[in-house]
């Protein structure tokens, strides 16, 4: 499909005397579609690259105007664009990441604060009942805590973002 | 589509030729296509997961694999890799039921449509269809079965190997000496590797470990079997004794 129409697009720039501005834009739009299309459909890109050649030389030579050079300045463009697309999908694929380690953070960092704010709530309920017993226990389940707290910043290797020591509020200070 | 559509005549001549529809009377072939609207799927197009559900689709020309994907790591698979003749989804034509399947058309292709409650009474209508029917999905069985078996049982080289057998010409190109590879012959790694569940990065290592030991080559950038004895060497019984 492309080679034919690398082929009539080549002859016809040719035909027209185009300039070489035209005859590399060609080349790399028709290409650029080919690579996107070829990467979509899972076809390899070794078939695309000997197709679109072929539709490059039955261009030139449909015009009587077949040089290698013609080939190798093809080849080179096509090296060109398999990078710039090469690079607008890197891009875009760090980006992703990015954004996926922004949130993966966010996850970890909220889920340390729940296990805290629980722990902060605890406290805070035994103190308001009264329940000294309770909040003796709780200072056991705060070092298990600690303890999950370690583990999972162990685990996932971002320690900055889990805080083990959590700074005590005066009144449960005793 | 009418006799006089411009597809008609091509899709009647494909039909001829192929598998399960072949054997079927002229006069009965053509009640099944004047009953298809043609339809055509641009080379990656994205195709609705659901059309397999509320249609049948018979292909006409071009080719493409039929994926599941797993929406949590999204690691694909192909099932089928299907060819002019081939029909889809042969499983809701069978059972009606919801099939999601991820359709990828690896070249531009042309299709006959048929509402899905229309195909499964036009079976009916006609039962000499199922004298191939039968055996097409005797043929699709035993492709899954060997399938699972290979997943489970074989190495990748061998799941591989077994694969580019499994679609080599047995008849010699008269001119290179060499043995055609029908359908995958121009597909990725990528797209390798889905057919016999497993990575890009181990099919690629595979590969160039094949072509280095001049078991297989590529002519005009599309996959060839140079060596078809020692390729036969790696593949199980199953793939060695089929055609």
């Amino acid at each position: 499909m492309y080679e034919e129409e690398m082929r009539h697009t080549i002859a016809k720039l040719l035909q027209e005397k185009s300039t070489d501005e035209a005859l590399e834009e060609a080349v790399s739009d028709i290409f650029g579609r080919a690579l996107e299309s070829s990467k979509k459909a899972g076809v390899s890109l070794e078939s695309v690259v000997y197709e679109i050649m072929e539709g490059v030389e039955a261009g030139l030579e449909d015009s009587n105007r077949f040089s290698e050079s013609y080939l190798n300045h093809a080849s080179e463009l096509i090296v060109a664009t398999i990078h710039k697309e090469g690079m607008k999908r890197l891009a875009c694929e760090e980006h992703k990441m990015h954004a996926a380690q922004h949130r993966f953070n966010e996850v970890l960092a909220l889920e340390s604060s729940y296990l805290k704010d629980t722990m902060e709530s605890f406290r805070q309920y035994a103190v308001d009942k009264h329940h000294g017993i309770l909040l003796t226990q709780l200072d056991r389940l705060e070092v298990k805590t600690a303890s999950i707290l370690r583990k999972m910043a162990e685990r996932f290797g971002y320690n900055k973002y889990i805080s083990l020591h959590k700074k005590r509020t005066p009144h449960y200070d005793r | 589509m009418t006799a006089n559509h411009p597809c008609y005549a091509n899709a009647c001549e494909v039909l001829k030729h192929t598998q399960l529809f072949g054997a079927l009377s002229p006069e009965t072939r053509r009640t099944l296509v004047e009953e298809c609207t043609p339809v055509e799927w641009k080379k990656g197009e994205s195709i609705d997961p659901e059309t397999g559900t509320k249609y049948m689709h018979i292909v006409i020309d071009g080719k493409m694999k039929v994926t599941q994907v797993d929406p949590d790591t999204g690691r694909s698979i192909a099932l089928f890799l299907l060819a002019p003749g081939d029909i889809f989804d042969i499983f809701t034509l069978l059972d009606g039921k919801e099939h999601i399947v991820f359709p990828i058309p690896m070249a531009p292709m042309k299709l006959l449509r048929i509402p899905l409650e229309r195909a499964r009474e036009w079976v009916r209508e006609h039962p000499q269809f199922n004298e191939s029917f039968l055996p097409y999905l005797g043929k699709r069985l035993r492709e899954i079965e060997a399938f699972s078996e290979s997943l489970v049982f074989h190495d990748t080289t061998t799941r591989l190997a077994n694969l580019i057998l499994h679609h080599t010409s047995r008849c010699p190109d008269e001119q290179e000496g060499h043995y055609p590879v029908r359908l995958i012959n121009n597909l990725s790694h990528e797209s390798l590797a889905e057919l016999i569940g497993s990575v890009r990065s181990v099919v690629s290592t595979q590969m160039k470990k094949l072509k280095e030991e001049e078991i297989l080559l590529s002519k005009k950038g599309k996959l060839v079997v140079k060596d078809l004895k020692k390729l036969m060497d790696r593949c199980d019984m199953f793939y060695k004794e089929e055609i």
